[in-house]
Protein backbone atom coordinates (compact mmCIF):
# COMPACT_ATOMS: atom_id res chain seq x y z
CA UNK A 1 0.00 0.00 0.00
CA UNK A 2 1.64 3.23 -1.07
CA UNK A 3 1.03 6.72 0.22
CA UNK A 4 -0.70 9.34 -1.89
CA UNK A 5 2.63 11.12 -2.51
CA UNK A 6 4.18 7.89 -3.83
CA UNK A 7 1.10 7.27 -5.91
CA UNK A 8 1.42 10.79 -7.31
CA UNK A 9 4.98 10.08 -8.41
CA UNK A 10 3.87 6.86 -10.04
CA UNK A 11 1.21 8.70 -11.99
CA UNK A 12 3.84 11.22 -13.07
CA UNK A 13 6.11 8.45 -14.34
CA UNK A 14 3.19 6.74 -16.10
CA UNK A 15 2.28 10.02 -17.77
CA UNK A 16 5.85 10.41 -19.05
CA UNK A 17 5.87 6.84 -20.38
CA UNK A 18 2.60 7.51 -22.17
CA UNK A 19 4.02 10.75 -23.63
CA UNK A 20 7.06 8.90 -24.96
CA UNK A 21 4.83 6.22 -26.43
CA UNK A 22 2.68 8.84 -28.12
CA UNK A 23 5.75 10.54 -29.59
CA UNK A 24 7.00 7.22 -30.94
CA UNK A 25 3.64 6.44 -32.56
CA UNK A 26 3.40 9.96 -34.00
CA UNK A 27 6.79 9.48 -35.64
CA UNK A 28 5.58 6.17 -37.08
CA UNK A 29 2.36 7.75 -38.32
CA UNK A 30 4.37 10.22 -40.41
CA UNK A 31 5.96 7.30 -42.30
CA UNK A 32 2.76 5.33 -42.95
CA UNK A 33 1.26 5.36 -46.44
CA UNK A 34 -1.82 3.12 -46.32
CA UNK A 35 -5.04 4.77 -45.23
CA UNK A 36 -6.28 1.79 -43.16
CA UNK A 37 -3.06 1.63 -41.19
CA UNK A 38 -3.11 5.36 -40.61
CA UNK A 39 -6.71 5.20 -39.38
CA UNK A 40 -5.90 2.38 -36.96
CA UNK A 41 -2.88 4.22 -35.61
CA UNK A 42 -4.79 7.49 -35.25
CA UNK A 43 -7.39 5.62 -33.26
CA UNK A 44 -4.68 4.23 -30.95
CA UNK A 45 -3.18 7.69 -30.60
CA UNK A 46 -6.52 9.16 -29.58
CA UNK A 47 -6.88 6.54 -26.88
CA UNK A 48 -3.34 7.11 -25.64
CA UNK A 49 -3.84 10.88 -25.50
CA UNK A 50 -6.98 10.40 -23.46
CA UNK A 51 -5.13 8.03 -21.13
CA UNK A 52 -2.36 10.57 -20.69
CA UNK A 53 -4.80 13.37 -20.00
CA UNK A 54 -6.57 11.31 -17.36
CA UNK A 55 -3.29 10.17 -15.83
CA UNK A 56 -2.20 13.78 -15.53
CA UNK A 57 -5.50 14.80 -13.95
CA UNK A 58 -5.54 11.99 -11.42
CA UNK A 59 -1.85 12.52 -10.67
CA UNK A 60 -2.37 16.21 -9.98
CA UNK A 61 -5.39 15.48 -7.85
CA UNK A 62 -3.51 12.88 -5.81
CA UNK A 63 -0.36 14.99 -5.39
CA UNK A 64 -2.28 17.94 -4.01
CA UNK A 65 -4.90 15.99 -2.11
CA UNK A 66 -3.86 17.23 1.33
CA UNK A 67 -3.11 20.81 0.36
CA UNK A 68 -5.55 23.20 1.89
CA UNK A 69 -7.40 25.32 -0.63
CA UNK A 70 -5.97 23.59 -3.63
CA UNK A 71 -8.36 23.40 -6.51
CA UNK A 72 -10.12 20.07 -6.39
CA UNK A 73 -11.05 18.52 -9.66
CA UNK A 74 -14.80 18.12 -9.55
CA UNK A 75 -14.59 15.22 -11.97
CA UNK A 76 -12.86 13.06 -9.38
CA UNK A 77 -14.69 14.19 -6.28
CA UNK A 78 -17.74 12.40 -5.00
CA UNK B 1 11.86 14.80 -6.19
CA UNK B 2 8.15 15.31 -6.33
CA UNK B 3 8.04 16.72 -2.81
CA UNK B 4 9.93 19.81 -3.92
CA UNK B 5 7.17 20.87 -6.22
CA UNK B 6 4.13 20.17 -4.09
CA UNK B 7 4.96 22.38 -1.13
CA UNK B 8 3.27 25.72 -0.50
CA UNK B 9 0.07 26.89 1.07
CA UNK B 10 -2.23 28.32 -1.57
CA UNK B 11 -4.64 29.93 0.86
CA UNK B 12 -2.24 31.78 3.12
CA UNK B 13 -1.98 35.49 3.75
CA UNK B 14 -0.05 37.95 1.59
CA UNK B 15 3.38 37.15 3.01
CA UNK B 16 2.97 33.35 2.99
CA UNK B 17 1.55 33.57 -0.47
CA UNK B 18 4.62 35.40 -1.72
CA UNK B 19 6.83 32.90 0.14
CA UNK B 20 5.03 30.04 -1.55
CA UNK B 21 5.36 31.80 -4.88
CA UNK B 22 9.09 32.31 -4.34
CA UNK B 23 9.46 28.63 -3.52
CA UNK B 24 7.60 27.60 -6.64
CA UNK B 25 9.64 29.95 -8.80
CA UNK B 26 12.88 28.56 -7.37
CA UNK B 27 11.63 25.03 -8.09
CA UNK B 28 10.76 26.05 -11.64
CA UNK B 29 14.21 27.58 -12.20
CA UNK B 30 15.89 24.41 -10.90
CA UNK B 31 13.74 22.27 -13.20
CA UNK B 32 14.56 24.46 -16.19
CA UNK B 33 18.26 24.14 -15.44
CA UNK B 34 17.89 20.37 -15.24
CA UNK B 35 16.01 20.42 -18.56
CA UNK B 36 18.89 22.30 -20.24
CA UNK B 37 21.44 19.83 -18.86
CA UNK B 38 19.42 16.87 -20.10
CA UNK B 39 18.90 18.44 -23.52
CA UNK B 40 22.62 19.09 -23.83
CA UNK B 41 23.39 15.49 -22.81
CA UNK B 42 20.87 14.19 -25.34
CA UNK B 43 22.35 16.34 -28.10
CA UNK B 44 25.89 15.23 -27.24
CA UNK B 45 24.84 11.58 -27.17
CA UNK B 46 26.03 10.98 -23.59
CA UNK B 47 24.40 7.98 -21.89
CA UNK B 48 21.33 6.01 -22.92
CA UNK B 49 19.08 8.15 -25.15
CA UNK B 50 15.98 6.32 -23.97
CA UNK B 51 16.82 7.00 -20.32
CA UNK B 52 17.61 10.66 -21.11
CA UNK B 53 14.36 11.15 -23.00
CA UNK B 54 12.44 9.62 -20.12
CA UNK B 55 14.10 11.95 -17.62
CA UNK B 56 13.49 14.93 -19.87
CA UNK B 57 9.81 14.00 -20.08
CA UNK B 58 9.68 13.69 -16.30
CA UNK B 59 11.23 17.12 -15.81
CA UNK B 60 8.78 18.66 -18.28
CA UNK B 61 5.82 17.07 -16.49
CA UNK B 62 7.07 18.53 -13.23
CA UNK B 63 7.44 21.95 -14.83
CA UNK B 64 3.84 21.68 -15.93
CA UNK B 65 2.83 20.93 -12.38
CA UNK B 66 4.77 23.88 -10.95
CA UNK B 67 3.33 26.26 -13.55
CA UNK B 68 -0.16 25.09 -12.61
CA UNK B 69 0.64 25.72 -8.93
CA UNK B 70 1.93 29.21 -9.80
CA UNK B 71 -1.23 29.96 -11.73
CA UNK B 72 -3.25 29.09 -8.66
CA UNK B 73 -1.18 31.40 -6.53
CA UNK B 74 -2.10 34.39 -8.65
CA UNK B 75 -4.47 36.75 -6.84
CA UNK B 76 -8.04 35.99 -7.75
CA UNK B 77 -9.81 39.15 -8.77
CA UNK B 78 -13.55 39.44 -8.46
CA UNK B 79 -15.10 39.49 -11.93
CA UNK B 80 -15.86 43.02 -13.08
CA UNK B 81 -19.50 43.60 -13.90
CA UNK B 82 -20.03 45.42 -17.14
CA UNK B 83 -23.34 46.69 -15.97
CA UNK B 84 -24.06 48.69 -12.87
CA UNK B 85 -27.25 49.94 -11.37
CA UNK B 86 -27.76 53.67 -11.40
CA UNK B 87 -24.03 54.25 -11.26
CA UNK B 88 -23.69 52.09 -8.18
CA UNK B 89 -23.03 48.41 -8.19
CA UNK B 90 -25.26 45.87 -6.61
CA UNK B 91 -22.36 45.18 -4.25
CA UNK B 92 -22.88 48.61 -2.74
CA UNK B 93 -26.58 47.97 -2.38
CA UNK B 94 -25.88 44.67 -0.69
CA UNK B 95 -23.55 46.30 1.79
CA UNK B 96 -26.31 48.60 3.09
CA UNK B 97 -28.65 47.57 5.84
CA UNK B 98 -32.34 47.95 5.26
CA UNK B 99 -32.64 50.61 7.93
CA UNK B 100 -29.85 52.65 6.38
CA UNK B 101 -31.45 52.43 2.98
CA UNK B 102 -34.73 53.61 4.43
CA UNK B 103 -33.07 56.56 6.15
CA UNK B 104 -31.28 57.79 3.04
CA UNK B 105 -31.67 61.50 2.34
CA UNK B 106 -34.06 63.01 -0.17
CA UNK B 107 -31.63 62.98 -3.06
CA UNK B 108 -31.66 59.25 -2.86
CA UNK B 109 -35.42 58.99 -2.82
CA UNK B 110 -35.57 57.80 -6.39
CA UNK B 111 -32.92 55.22 -5.83
CA UNK B 112 -34.66 54.07 -2.69
CA UNK B 113 -37.94 53.70 -4.56
CA UNK B 114 -36.14 51.75 -7.23
CA UNK B 115 -34.47 49.55 -4.67
CA UNK B 116 -37.78 48.90 -2.92
CA UNK B 117 -39.43 48.00 -6.21
CA UNK B 118 -36.63 45.60 -7.04
CA UNK B 119 -36.73 43.92 -3.67
CA UNK B 120 -40.53 43.76 -3.55
CA UNK B 121 -40.92 42.44 -7.09
CA UNK B 122 -37.78 40.37 -7.04
CA UNK B 123 -38.70 38.45 -3.93
CA UNK B 124 -41.50 36.85 -5.93
CA UNK B 125 -38.82 34.97 -7.87
CA UNK B 126 -37.39 33.52 -4.67
CA UNK B 127 -38.40 30.19 -3.21
CA UNK B 128 -40.50 30.38 -0.02
CA UNK B 129 -37.51 29.39 2.08
CA UNK B 130 -35.24 31.95 0.43
CA UNK B 131 -37.87 34.63 0.98
CA UNK B 132 -38.14 33.66 4.64
CA UNK B 133 -34.38 33.79 5.18
CA UNK B 134 -34.06 37.06 3.24
CA UNK B 135 -36.81 38.58 5.38
CA UNK B 136 -35.11 37.49 8.60
CA UNK B 137 -31.57 38.50 7.69
CA UNK B 138 -31.98 41.63 5.64
CA UNK B 139 -35.23 43.17 6.77
CA UNK B 140 -35.46 42.14 10.40
CA UNK B 141 -31.67 42.25 10.85
CA UNK B 142 -31.59 39.04 12.86
CA UNK B 143 -28.11 37.46 13.16
CA UNK B 144 -27.68 34.37 10.99
CA UNK B 145 -27.00 32.11 13.96
CA UNK B 146 -30.19 33.17 15.75
CA UNK B 147 -32.18 32.77 12.53
CA UNK B 148 -30.68 29.30 12.06
CA UNK B 149 -31.64 28.29 15.58
CA UNK B 150 -35.17 29.55 14.96
CA UNK B 151 -35.48 27.66 11.69
CA UNK B 152 -33.85 24.56 13.17
CA UNK B 153 -31.08 24.35 10.58
CA UNK B 154 -27.33 24.82 10.48
CA UNK B 155 -26.06 28.44 10.19
CA UNK B 156 -24.19 27.47 7.02
CA UNK B 157 -27.53 26.54 5.44
CA UNK B 158 -28.88 29.98 6.32
CA UNK B 159 -25.82 31.69 4.82
CA UNK B 160 -26.11 29.61 1.67
CA UNK B 161 -29.81 30.28 1.27
CA UNK B 162 -29.29 34.03 1.84
CA UNK B 163 -26.48 34.10 -0.69
CA UNK B 164 -28.65 32.38 -3.28
CA UNK B 165 -31.53 34.75 -2.55
CA UNK B 166 -29.31 37.79 -3.00
CA UNK B 167 -27.83 36.34 -6.15
CA UNK B 168 -31.33 35.83 -7.56
CA UNK B 169 -32.30 39.38 -6.64
CA UNK B 170 -29.17 40.75 -8.26
CA UNK B 171 -29.93 38.92 -11.47
CA UNK B 172 -33.49 40.14 -11.33
CA UNK B 173 -32.35 43.72 -10.77
CA UNK B 174 -29.87 43.66 -13.62
CA UNK B 175 -32.31 41.99 -15.98
CA UNK B 176 -35.03 44.46 -15.11
CA UNK B 177 -32.79 47.48 -15.50
CA UNK B 178 -31.23 46.27 -18.71
CA UNK B 179 -34.53 45.34 -20.28
CA UNK B 180 -36.01 48.67 -19.19
CA UNK B 181 -33.21 50.63 -20.80
CA UNK B 182 -33.34 48.52 -23.93
CA UNK B 183 -37.07 48.94 -24.50
CA UNK B 184 -37.98 51.01 -27.54
CA UNK B 185 -40.73 53.63 -27.55
CA UNK B 186 -43.19 51.15 -29.03
CA UNK B 187 -42.61 48.73 -26.17
CA UNK B 188 -40.63 46.23 -28.22
CA UNK B 189 -37.32 45.00 -26.92
CA UNK B 190 -34.07 46.03 -28.56
CA UNK B 191 -32.61 42.56 -28.42
CA UNK B 192 -29.39 43.60 -30.11
CA UNK B 193 -28.63 46.07 -27.33
CA UNK B 194 -29.49 43.51 -24.67
CA UNK B 195 -27.11 41.03 -26.29
CA UNK B 196 -24.37 43.64 -26.60
CA UNK B 197 -24.65 44.93 -23.05
CA UNK B 198 -25.44 42.00 -20.81
CA UNK B 199 -22.61 40.33 -19.00
CA UNK B 200 -24.56 37.12 -18.58
CA UNK B 201 -23.37 35.88 -21.96
CA UNK B 202 -19.92 34.59 -22.80
CA UNK B 203 -18.04 36.50 -25.56
CA UNK B 204 -18.54 33.61 -27.96
CA UNK B 205 -22.27 33.40 -27.27
CA UNK B 206 -22.53 37.15 -27.81
CA UNK B 207 -20.67 36.89 -31.11
CA UNK B 208 -22.88 34.06 -32.38
CA UNK B 209 -26.11 35.72 -31.24
CA UNK B 210 -25.17 39.01 -32.91
CA UNK B 211 -24.39 37.21 -36.15
CA UNK B 212 -27.77 35.47 -35.91
CA UNK B 213 -29.47 38.81 -35.38
CA UNK B 214 -27.72 40.03 -38.51
CA UNK B 215 -29.62 37.32 -40.33
CA UNK B 216 -26.91 34.75 -40.85
CA UNK B 217 -27.90 31.10 -40.70
CA UNK B 218 -26.24 28.29 -38.79
CA UNK B 219 -24.08 27.23 -41.72
CA UNK B 220 -23.10 30.81 -42.55
CA UNK B 221 -21.95 31.53 -39.01
CA UNK B 222 -20.07 28.24 -38.86
CA UNK B 223 -18.26 29.11 -42.09
CA UNK B 224 -17.39 32.58 -40.88
CA UNK B 225 -16.07 31.42 -37.51
CA UNK B 226 -14.42 28.31 -38.94
CA UNK B 227 -16.17 25.81 -36.67
CA UNK B 228 -18.67 22.99 -37.04
CA UNK B 229 -22.37 23.95 -37.48
CA UNK B 230 -23.28 21.74 -34.52
CA UNK B 231 -21.01 23.87 -32.32
CA UNK B 232 -22.90 26.95 -33.45
CA UNK B 233 -26.23 25.31 -32.61
CA UNK B 234 -24.99 24.45 -29.15
CA UNK B 235 -23.57 27.92 -28.48
CA UNK B 236 -26.77 29.48 -29.77
CA UNK B 237 -28.96 27.26 -27.62
CA UNK B 238 -26.96 28.06 -24.50
CA UNK B 239 -26.88 31.77 -25.27
CA UNK B 240 -30.62 31.84 -25.85
CA UNK B 241 -31.24 30.03 -22.60
CA UNK B 242 -29.23 32.66 -20.75
CA UNK B 243 -31.04 35.46 -22.53
CA UNK B 244 -34.39 34.00 -21.60
CA UNK B 245 -33.48 34.06 -17.92
CA UNK B 246 -32.66 37.71 -18.37
CA UNK B 247 -35.62 38.94 -20.38
CA UNK B 248 -38.44 36.93 -18.85
CA UNK B 249 -38.33 39.18 -15.81
CA UNK B 250 -40.27 41.79 -17.77
CA UNK B 251 -43.29 40.02 -19.19
CA UNK B 252 -45.41 41.30 -22.03
CA UNK B 253 -47.87 43.01 -19.66
CA UNK B 254 -45.07 45.05 -18.13
CA UNK B 255 -43.70 45.91 -21.54
CA UNK B 256 -47.18 47.02 -22.63
CA UNK B 257 -47.46 49.20 -19.53
CA UNK B 258 -44.17 50.91 -20.41
CA UNK B 259 -45.37 51.56 -23.93
CA UNK B 260 -48.74 52.85 -22.77
CA UNK B 261 -47.11 55.27 -20.35
CA UNK B 262 -44.97 56.73 -23.12
CA UNK B 263 -47.94 56.93 -25.46
CA UNK B 264 -50.03 58.77 -22.89
CA UNK B 265 -47.27 61.28 -22.23
CA UNK B 266 -46.84 61.91 -25.92
CA UNK B 267 -50.58 62.29 -26.43
CA UNK B 268 -50.49 65.48 -24.37
CA UNK B 269 -49.06 67.21 -27.43
CA UNK B 270 -52.24 67.96 -29.39
CA UNK B 271 -50.32 68.64 -32.60
CA UNK B 272 -49.83 64.93 -32.92
CA UNK B 273 -52.97 63.23 -34.09
CA UNK B 274 -54.24 59.90 -32.83
CA UNK B 275 -53.56 58.43 -36.26
CA UNK B 276 -49.95 59.54 -36.11
CA UNK B 277 -49.58 58.09 -32.62
CA UNK B 278 -51.08 54.80 -33.75
CA UNK B 279 -48.69 54.62 -36.70
CA UNK B 280 -45.68 55.52 -34.56
CA UNK B 281 -46.35 52.94 -31.87
CA UNK B 282 -47.61 50.30 -34.26
CA UNK B 283 -50.95 49.85 -32.50
CA UNK B 284 -54.51 50.13 -33.72
CA UNK B 285 -56.34 53.44 -33.51
CA UNK B 286 -58.76 51.94 -31.00
CA UNK B 287 -55.90 51.35 -28.55
CA UNK B 288 -54.85 55.00 -28.83
CA UNK B 289 -58.43 56.20 -28.33
CA UNK B 290 -58.79 53.98 -25.29
CA UNK B 291 -55.52 55.11 -23.77
CA UNK B 292 -56.07 58.79 -24.41
CA UNK B 293 -59.80 58.94 -23.66
CA UNK B 294 -60.50 62.03 -21.59
CA UNK B 295 -56.86 63.04 -21.67
CA UNK B 296 -56.85 65.00 -24.88
CA UNK B 297 -59.38 67.54 -23.65
CA UNK B 298 -58.58 70.67 -21.77
CA UNK B 299 -61.42 72.34 -19.90
CA UNK B 300 -63.92 70.56 -22.07
CA UNK B 301 -62.25 71.54 -25.32
CA UNK B 302 -60.15 69.61 -27.73
CA UNK B 303 -56.52 70.60 -27.87
CA UNK B 304 -57.03 72.73 -30.99
CA UNK B 305 -60.06 74.48 -29.56
CA UNK B 306 -58.19 75.14 -26.33
CA UNK B 307 -55.25 76.63 -28.19
CA UNK B 308 -57.48 78.84 -30.32
CA UNK B 309 -59.46 79.90 -27.24
CA UNK B 310 -56.32 80.89 -25.34
CA UNK B 311 -54.99 82.87 -28.29
CA UNK B 312 -58.36 84.62 -28.67
CA UNK B 313 -58.32 85.50 -24.97
CA UNK B 314 -54.81 86.89 -25.46
CA UNK B 315 -56.26 89.23 -28.12
CA UNK B 316 -54.92 87.62 -31.30
CA UNK B 317 -56.91 88.06 -34.50
CA UNK B 318 -58.36 84.93 -36.24
CA UNK B 319 -56.20 85.67 -39.27
CA UNK B 320 -53.00 85.62 -37.19
CA UNK B 321 -54.10 82.50 -35.32
CA UNK B 322 -54.77 80.73 -38.63
CA UNK B 323 -51.34 81.70 -39.90
CA UNK B 324 -49.65 80.61 -36.67
CA UNK B 325 -51.38 77.23 -36.62
CA UNK B 326 -51.13 76.68 -40.38
CA UNK B 327 -54.85 76.33 -40.99
CA UNK B 328 -57.80 77.98 -42.71
CA UNK B 329 -59.43 81.04 -41.10
CA UNK B 330 -62.85 79.38 -41.29
CA UNK B 331 -61.43 76.52 -39.22
CA UNK B 332 -60.35 79.03 -36.59
CA UNK B 333 -63.85 80.54 -36.48
CA UNK B 334 -65.37 77.09 -36.15
CA UNK B 335 -62.95 76.10 -33.37
CA UNK B 336 -63.57 79.39 -31.59
CA UNK B 337 -67.32 78.91 -31.72
CA UNK B 338 -67.08 75.39 -30.33
CA UNK B 339 -64.62 76.51 -27.66
CA UNK B 340 -67.00 79.26 -26.66
CA UNK B 341 -69.79 76.72 -26.35
CA UNK B 342 -67.59 74.39 -24.27
CA UNK B 343 -66.49 77.28 -22.06
CA UNK B 344 -70.16 78.20 -21.50
CA UNK B 345 -70.96 74.62 -20.54
CA UNK B 346 -67.97 74.54 -18.21
CA UNK B 347 -69.17 77.70 -16.50
CA UNK B 348 -72.64 76.16 -16.02
CA UNK B 349 -71.35 72.88 -14.56
CA UNK B 350 -68.91 74.54 -12.19
CA UNK B 351 -65.67 74.43 -14.11
CA UNK B 352 -64.43 70.97 -13.42
CA UNK B 353 -63.89 68.10 -15.76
Amino acid sequence: MSTLAELGEEYLAASVRLRLGIERLEARLATLERAEERLALEHDLRLLRQMQRETREVGEFVRHYYERGYYRNRKYTL
Amino acid sequence: MCATITSGDTTGTGSTRSDAEREQRAALAALKEREHVLQAALAAGEGSPHRLRYELGLVREMERDVRAALRRLRPQRAPVRRYSLDGRGWAWLEGQSWERLESLDRDNRERLAWMRAVVDDGTSTLTPRQREVFQLLYREQIPAKTAAAGLGVDPSTVYRTARRAVEKLRRYAEGRELVRTCTRADGSLDLRRVVEETDLLTPRQREVLLLTLEGLGRAGIARRLGVDPSTISRTLRRGERRLRTLTHYLDSAQLRALRNGKLRREALDWRKSCKELAAEYGVSLAVVYKLTAGRRRWEGMTALQYDVWRRTQAGERPKDIARALGMDVSGVYQARARAKKAAGQMRQTGGTQ
